[in-house]
């Protein structure tokens, strides 16, 4: 597989973000463009990563 | 002959030696020095000279289970000779001077 | 002498004179000996009527010096009078600001590549992470952060594989560029030699 990957790194690379941004573009559609659900309120702890 | 005198003229010597025909070392020394002495030695660095300016060009032959150096003449060694039949005139016109005619 | 004692000695007296081209001026003499035996003369009237090896070498070694003359490269030149003023703490800064200067070039060129690097690495890393963790964000505060999460995730991954490729290409064609770089820049200290006549 890292073969392919090595071969075709900037069409694989290209449709990653693609699809990532319609993804994104396509939940915050289905938000009813609420933008306040992503914001994060609160202090930004890095071992909140962590809790489960 | 004045030294300086004869140094200018051996190598237009050499160049008119090698005009009919090509010829070698020995033999160049030879025809030559019925015009203008002659050395081996003085021979060789005209030589050089020459074939370094162009004006003549050298090939080997095999002779007697040696190898022979032949001279040949360019056509710019052709020209130096034409060029210095061609000055002759100026030459005179010094020697003149010289003689005090002028 | 005989003409092979002539030759030899020939030979040796155009090695010390330092004349060029010695097998022609051999070759030459061999054969105008030659020709003359054929002609009929002895050996040894031949010898005597040509001039001494030493003064055939003479001659020809006037008719065409080699001088080589080692010439000190500019750069060094420059260089080392650099480094004999340098006790004055004015020319010693001027040094040390060329250094730098040289040095921030060389920073500077590989600065893309480095970041590209630095770019990838965090992307990939990053994304990856959160690729995962993007399932225990939708378990705890809902789908829809969870999917947003997930596509920025797998954004994120795309960059940093863009980016891996841009370092790799830019590093591969930055390391030839800077290693002829760096090698003019060395022979410009490197003394040459000078042929003066």
């Amino acid at each position: 597989m890292l073969v392919s990957l090595k071969e075709n790194w900037l069409k694989v690379s290209l449709i990653l973000i693609v699809l990532g941004l319609v993804i994104m573009v396509a939940s915050y559609w289905a938000s009813g463009d609420n933008t306040q659900l992503f914001e994060y309120h609160g202090v930004h702890d890095w071992f909140r990563t962590f809790y489960l | 002959m004045n030294a300086q005198l004869k140094k200018g003229l051996l190598e237009f010597c050499v160049l008119a030696t090698l005009r009919t025909e090509d010829s070698y070392g020995y033999q160049i020394i030879k025809d030559t020095s019925n015009v203008i002495g002659i050395s081996d030695s003085t021979l060789y660095p005209i030589l050089k000279r020459l074939e370094k300016q162009q004006q003549i060009e050298s090939y080997s032959v095999e002779h007697n289970g040696r190898l022979r150096k032949y001279f040949h003449l360019t056509p710019v060694g052709q020209e130096a000779i034409a060029q210095f039949l061609a000055e002759w005139p100026e030459v005179m016109q010094v020697y003149d001077y010289i003689k005090g005619v002028i | 002498m005989n003409k092979i004692q002539f030759i030899k000695a020939l030979a040796t007296e155009l090695a010390q004179a330092q004349v060029r081209d010695t097998a022609n001026t051999l070759d030459y003499y061999e054969e105008l000996i030659d020709d003359r035996l054929e002609d009929g003369e002895s050996e040894l009237t031949i010898i005597a009527s040509l001039e001494s090896p030493r003064q055939i070498a003479a001659r020809l070694s006037d008719e065409r010096p080699i001088i080589r003359q080692r010439k000190t490269a500019p750069m060094t030149l420059a260089l080392i009078i650099m480094v004999v003023v340098l006790g004055s703490p004015l020319w010693g800064s001027l040094l040390l600001t060329a250094i730098l200067l040289i040095a921030v070039g060389y920073f500077l060129i590989w600065l893309v590549p480095a970041l590209a690097a630095i770019f990838a690495i965090s992307g990939i890393v990053g994304g990856g992470v959160s690729f995962f963790l993007a399932i225990i964000a939708g378990v705890r505060q809902g789908w829809l952060i969870g999917s947003m999460q997930f596509g920025l995730s797998i954004a994120m991954l795309g960059v940093g594989l863009l980016c891996a490729g841009l370092a790799w290409y830019s590093g591969c064609y930055l390391v030839k560029w800077s290693v002829s770089l760096t090698r003019w820049l060395l022979s410009k200290f490197k003394a040459r030699d000078k042929e003066v006549a």
